[in-house]
């Protein structure tokens, strides 16, 4: 009980030190318009507060180390890079699209006694889940108060290299199972070189006990699409809804400033092996891929056990819902902390979706109120659109994307470089606890585009017989001619995030100037880097930059461009341009391999993300 | 002898009928597999060099094994002549440029046979017949076996040639639906002749932490002494794909005797394994086939080597297991550029009827190899590099993956010397705390655990699992925390050891 009182104690202390502070790197990473928007908004301006300072978690190290009685320390990291979130692991009900809601052609039939569940607490409502509840920001009487509040699938959670990211835990207990004892646990699945204290596995670590929390840290130096599951008594907890999608950005210093406080967004720096910048995107969507066998659920809500090894799915899911609930836009988070649904009203002239939010949770139209999440993408005609795909399942998917050519760049949280063969593709294989990233270019017709899993069994059907897609992983791209920035991954177009939800992220201008080079030829009489370089603009070209890095630190950041030390070799033309610069090599010999950082400039003194080459 | 399960009153039964059927069927007297030392890492059947073919005596035979809720399994596999019954069959390792015989003596009731996946111009010879392997059909034109046959009581001997490096599945080939299920199945691993690791070739290894670096272990700080050392103790996988005499940087790993694990994931019906059990008992041998199993297939049991965790964690050649000899707990020391730079190697083989999806705690594994093959491939001399970092490894049925692993303690959490975790961990009452936590976040420490946590820490190391995505198959007929999964130890260096004055065993 200590615990818990130290914490609030902590609580308020720290509430006040970090108030003030908001992230300037997150608040650039805004574009010029949106950030004029939050200047002059104070409501908006609110929600970074809120997600920084006044999370039931203390920001410093507190007590003694019981294995040394040493006081702990840690290293120093910035500040305004550690960033917080709170999930509290409790139970509740969710929805799946069933024929006494939706209607014989659009819901599912019953799986008598199993679905729709007896118990549910109101007609709207049919599945007992579990669930990791977004608390950020709440304080603890109000996080108290989710217990038997579900969130299903768990909330999208992102960082950024050389963020810190520290996520508490609450164990709220299960509202209808006070015979269960269970802890809960944060496995952050995938994440490099973790230590089993991070980890969340409780027969190698620790576990949550009811009524207590505990903090995870993470400092993810890999961008890239993971997950994160609760792995206490895995695959039941998994199943019955603890899943949910983490992602983590590049180094801001990879992003390139496209002028007027616009930045490019990337998935993989050059890090990671993006040596060209091709991971480039306007917008970004996340998919949880998963499956729901009813009959244990049911088992859960009414005292039974389950044998998993009998695990037969009768719902697929993304994102937590089944279609056709996935094409149901993202809900919202009141100031309590309460779920809300938002209705649909078509995109206005500006090019910003029309969202009403219902705040009365009571409500028929609400039934979709603890599954809050979206599976529809949005994109404005020839847009570049990522949408990380994560499978959290049993069973080994693949999502189709009729007429569209999609490059895999990303797998398991690794970039996938052009050297390793790839090819284009319209289908996306993904096993459990995988994960891919997915781009393509928008259609130049704007309409709407399904993609669905071609598993074609693996759908419940309407009750009817009319409509086969009810009841699985399918949902649709929607291409419009006019389409206004997204704020938020996974955000339709102009949805602000709501306090706590995650920050912001920002709309660029297009993919700008890129430039790849070829390793060269010659020795030391002439050295040569060649390439191409390419807009989408076709602007006339000013100049490629090139600096001599030395041999032990290739990887240090790129110098900025335009410093006394590069070297600037002009040029003019239309792009794609072929180049052949000879480069100065000093201080070398026939044996000894340097490295050389390269960018292109365009007429407009927009720079193309530096790239690395040996010669 | 771990006959105690609630079956053994059947192994009585089935014991005596066994003498009964001696007339018909010889089946020899279920010797345990000969106590052998305990150990860790992948143990290796090495056969026997006769006439210069490297050859390897097998029987195909019948046994029981044990799961960790006490049930006992009826399974057929193969086993080593003299040994008797063993589940999987041996792991025979062999050098490229050998030929290799195996002959297999048939002591189950129905034919049976070795087919060998990955491998070329295998020929057989059976003492009436010999030629290239192909179908068996029977005089009606149907066929019987991929392969040629033993019958029942006779031997047959297989002869190939190992050209490439690699891990390789064999398993019968003769009505494989039903004996692959039963267990006759194994794996053959070949390891590169003739290639020693040089010092050059270890500072020329990528130094990778996740970052797409071209660095090599050179560039990251070792030391040409240092490098020498660690050759003394490196192996080889497979060849680079330009230069055959030299080992491919990425498939260099610590040649350690727990450096090099495999892991033969399977999955067993119980249903099926006990209709077979009572067709046999009854002498219905017309039953013993998969036509004849008349209930849908529903696997309840996950194996890694024939065993399901947490019996995985026993070492080799477990006394209590004698018919599992093999465990599946790889274990590593912290990756260090100047003492230990060396990956550990994991073969993976899928030996049932769905691709697993495979899920190492803690770190990626670098996949380099597919079904024997080296993924890299050279077009005029540039080579295509198509291995990757992956966190979940999947095998696909009847295929086979090598990867490599590595564990850094990259935020240099030590509560010495290093620094600390940036929360405290919470007091004991509010936890609940694992049976393999040491009771401190760090390496090579031990906390104070609550009363009645009996911890598995020796000396303040890691554990962290691998197992199966599809976490139905990470249960003990539906129970969590067992079937296809296993521990990955991080034992802490031994600088660490000696000043915690903690000994890892």
């Amino acid at each position: 009980m200590s615990e818990i009182i130290n914490m609030s104690n902590e609580l308020s202390t720290n509430a006040a030190e970090v108030l003030p502070r908001f992230d300037r790197r997150k608040f650039l990473a805004l574009g010029g318009t949106s950030a004029a928007f939050l200047l002059g908004t104070a409501g908006v301006a609110k929600a970074y507060i809120m997600l920084n300072g006044a999370t039931p978690r203390s920001q410093a190290p507190v007590g003694l180390d019981p294995a040394t009685g040493r006081e702990l320390t840690a290293e120093a990291w910035p500040a305004d890079r550690i960033y917080t979130y709170a999930l509290a692991g409790t139970d509740g009900w969710a929805s799946l699209p069933s024929s006494d809601a939706l209607g014989l052609s659009l819901g599912a039939k019953s799986v008598d006694p199993y679905f729709p569940d007896p118990l549910a607490d109101a007609a709207n409502k049919n599945l007992y889940v579990f669930s990791f509840t977004n608390v950020t920001g709440l304080d603890r009487t109000q996080v108290a108060a989710r217990k038997g509040h579900s969130q299903f699938c768990a909330p999208i959670i992102y960082s950024t290299v050389g963020d810190e990211l520290w996520i508490t835990l609450t164990n709220l207990g299960l509202q209808m199972r006070p015979d269960l004892v269970d802890g809960h646990t944060l496995h952050w699945h995938g994440f490099r070189n973790a230590i089993p204290f991070y980890d969340g596995v409780p027969e190698s670590s620790i576990s949550v006990t009811i009524d207590h929390d505990f903090t995870y840290v993470y400092r993810p130096h890999d961008s890239g699409t993971y997950m994160y599951h609760c792995h206490f008594e895995d695959v039941e907890h998994v199943t019955m809804g603890m899943q949910g999608i983490v992602f983590v950005k590049p180094d801001p210093a990879d992003r390139v400033n496209l002028g007027s406080g616009l930045y490019t967004q990337k998935a993989y720096g050059v890090a990671d092996g993006d040596l060209l910048g091709e991971s480039v995107y306007d917008r970004e969507f996340s998919i949880l891929l998963g499956e729901i066998d009813t009959r244990a659920h049911f088992n859960d809500a009414h005292v039974q056990a389950t044998d998993w090894s009998d695990f037969h799915a009768d719902f697929w899911t993304m994102n937590g819902r089944s279609y056709p609930d996935t094409l149901q836009p993202n809900g919202v988070r009141d100031a309590n902390g309460q779920l809300l649904v938002q209705a649909d009203g078509g995109i206005d002239g500006a090019g910003n979706s029309v969202l009403t939010t219902n705040s009365d949770p009571s409500a028929d139209a609400s039934r979709l109120l603890s599954n809050p999440l979206s599976s529809v993408v949005q994109a404005e005609v020839g847009e570049r659109i990522l949408i990380r795909l994560v499978n959290l399942g049993f069973q080994n998917h693949t999502i189709q994307f009729p007429g569209l050519e999609v490059d895999v760049l990303g797998r398991d949280a690794r970039f996938v470089p052009d050297s390793a063969q790839r090819t284009k593709t319209d289908s996306v294989q993904i096993g459990p606890g995988e994960s891919r990233d997915v781009f393509f270019k928008a259609p130049l017709v704007a309409g709407t585009y399904p993609f669905y899993n071609r598993g074609l069994s693996q759908y419940a059907g309407s009750d009817d017989g009319s409509n086969n897609w009810v009841g699985g992983q399918r949902s649709e791209i929607r291409v419009y001619d006019n389409l206004s920035s997204q704020l938020k991954p996974n955000g339709w177009a102009g949805e602000q995030p709501w306090a706590g939800e995650f920050p912001v992220v920002a709309k660029h201008a297009g993919l700008g100037i890129s430039v790849r080079a070829n390793r060269t030829t010659g020795n030391n009489g002439g050295r040569f880097i060649s390439g191409t370089i390419t807009t989408d603009t076709q602007a006339y070209l000013a100049n490629i930059w090139y600096v001599q890095a030395t041999k032990d630190s290739p990887l240090s950041a790129a110098p900025l461009a335009g410093h006394a030390s590069w070297n600037q070799v002009p040029f003019s033309g239309n792009g794609p341009y072929a180049f052949n610069v000879q480069v100065a090599s000093s201080g070398r010999n026939s044996s000894n391999k340097h490295y050389y950082w390269v960018l292109a400039q365009d007429s407009a003194g927009v720079y193309s993300t530096p790239i690395s080459v040996q010669i | 002898m771990k006959l105690t399960s609630k079956r053994s009153p059947m192994v009585l039964v089935l014991a005596l009928f066994c003498i009964a059927l001696a007339t018909l069927v010889p089946i020899s007297p279920k010797t345990n597999a000969a106590f052998a030392a305990e150990s860790e890492g992948m143990l290796c059947t090495n056969g026997t060099i006769v006439g210069g073919y490297r050859t390897f005596n097998l029987v195909a035979t019948d046994g029981y094994t044990s799961e960790p809720d006490g049930n006992s399994i009826y399974d057929w596999s193969y086993g080593v002549m003299g040994n008797g019954f063993q589940l999987p069959g041996p792991i025979l390792c062999a050098n490229t440029g050998e030929v290799i015989d195996i002959t297999l003596t048939n002591q189950l009731p129905v034919a049976t046979s070795i087919q060998l996946p990955g491998f070329t111009n295998v020929t057989y010879n059976d003492g009436i017949s010999s030629g290239a392997v192909g179908p068996v059909f029977d005089a009606t034109g149907a066929m019987i076996s991929l392969v040629p046959q033993a019958a029942p009581g006779s031997s047959i001997t297989y002869r190939f040639k190992a050209n490439n490096a690699g891990t390789y599945v064999y398993q019968s080939g003769t009505d494989p639906q039903l004996q692959v299920q039963m267990g006759l199945f194994g794996a053959i691993v070949v390891r590169p002749a003739g290639i020693s690791v040089t010092a050059d070739d270890v500072l020329n290894i990528p130094y990778y932490d996740g970052t797409a670096s071209q660095l090599t272990n050179a560039d990251a700080g070792m030391s040409a002494g240092e490098a020498a050392t660690l050759a003394s103790n490196a192996k080889c996988a497979y060849p680079s794909i330009n230069n055959p005499a030299k080992c491919d940087p990425l498939a260099i790993y610590d040649g350690a005797v727990d450096g090099e694990n495999i892991l033969i994931l399977s999955e067993i019906d119980p249903a099926i394994h006990t209709f077979m059990e009572q067709a046999f008992t009854a002498g219905d041998l017309a039953s013993l086939n998969w036509n004849s199993y008349p209930i849908g297939y529903e696997a309840h049991y996950f194996m890694i080597n024939g065993r399901s965790m947490p019996d995985t964690l026993a070492p080799n050649n477990a006394p209590w297991m004698p018919w599992q000899p093999y465990g599946a707990m790889a274990h590593v020391q912290p990756w260090d550029v100047h003492v230990n730079a060396l990956d550990a190697l994991l073969r993976y083989i899928n030996v049932g009827n769905a691709a697993y999806d495979f899920h190492p705690h803690s770190n990626h594994e670098h996949v380099i190899a597919q079904d024997g093959a080296l993924m890299k491939g050279s077009t005029a001399g540039v080579v295509n590099d198509n291995t990757e970092e992956k966190f979940n490894i999947l095998i696909n049925p009847g295929g086979s993956v090598d990867a490599t692993f590595r564990w850094t303690n990259e935020e240099s959490y030590d509560d010495v010397n290093g620094f600390r975790v940036p929360v405290a961990q919470p007091n004991g009452p509010n936890l609940n705390q694992g049976s393999y936590w040491s009771g401190s976040p760090y390496l090579g420490s031990e906390g104070l655990l609550n009363p009645g946590v009996l911890t598995k820490s020796q000396c303040g190391e890691y554990y962290h699992v691998a197992h199966n995505h599809d976490l139905t198959q990470v249960t003990n007929y539906g129970i969590t925390f067992g079937g296809m999964m296993t521990l990955i130890k991080v034992e802490p260096p031994a600088a660490l050891q000696t000043r915690m004055n903690l000994k890892c065993n």
